[in-house]
């Protein structure tokens, strides 16, 4: 594989992780307090 | 600059929720975005990234994701938010490298890269603000969460990977 794609898709990866991880945190810390909410979680 | 333009994204979350949160966090990117759409199309970048990173191009990005988030939510106020959090890739970057300006202009930055210890506690002080600013978007029940700390964490864990690998030149040479 050209070295060109290859130092993209690093770079694609590199920039996604920290938005992927952080979006899917936020997700689970408002689904945590949505449970709290309805009672669910003691 | 790398997790503490994602600290940035968060903070500016704090002020405009109706804004996505993804959305900010990928418009605190752009610039680095258009890197990796240059590296794939094997592309020149310019002088120090002048294509990508320099005056013209960031404005241009700013204008673009404002339409975008405005078609997307009809928020003025947070379409101009986005604009203000990619023109801060530029303001961050400069703090941790030498940037570009304009076709022609000088290229300027503390170069912090050059300081990888430094460069770590700065980006972490970055994250650790918008962090504190997102949290407190957070409903109070979940503030302590194991997943709102994670977040936290994971970018600077993130940070520190990221610092070291370049600190060894293992990421040190050019983006493409």
């Amino acid at each position: 594989m050209p070295i060109h794609l290859i130092k993209g898709f690093e770079l694609i990866v590199a920039l996604l992780a920290p938005v992927v991880a952080t979006v899917y945190f936020n997700r689970r810390s408002l689904a945590a307090a949505s449970r709290e909410d309805k009672g669910q979680v003691r | 600059m790398y997790a503490g333009h994602i600290g940035f994204g968060l903070g500016a979350y704090s002020f405009r929720k109706t804004v996505p949160l993804w959305l900010l966090l990928i418009a605190a990117q752009i610039p680095d975005w258009l890197d990796a759409g240059y590296c794939l199309g094997n592309m020149n970048r310019g002088p120090y990234g002048l294509y990508t990173h320099g005056f013209i191009p960031i404005v241009g990005a700013a204008v673009l994701a404002a339409l975008f988030t405005y078609l997307l939510i009809q928020d003025a106020k947070g379409a101009l938010l986005v604009a203000l959090v990619v023109v801060s890739h530029w303001g961050l970057d400069y703090l941790t490298g030498i940037k570009p300006t304009w076709p022609g202009g000088p290229v300027v930055g503390l170069n912090l890269y050059a300081r990888p210890v430094v460069d770590v506690l700065l980006e972490s002080a970055t994250i650790l603000i918008g962090w504190l600013l997102y949290r407190r978007t957070l409903p109070q029940s979940v503030r302590n969460n194991v997943w709102t700390y994670a977040t936290l964490f994971t970018l600077c864990a993130l940070q520190v990977v990221a610092g070291a690998a370049f600190a060894l030149s293992l990421g040190g040479h050019p983006k493409c």
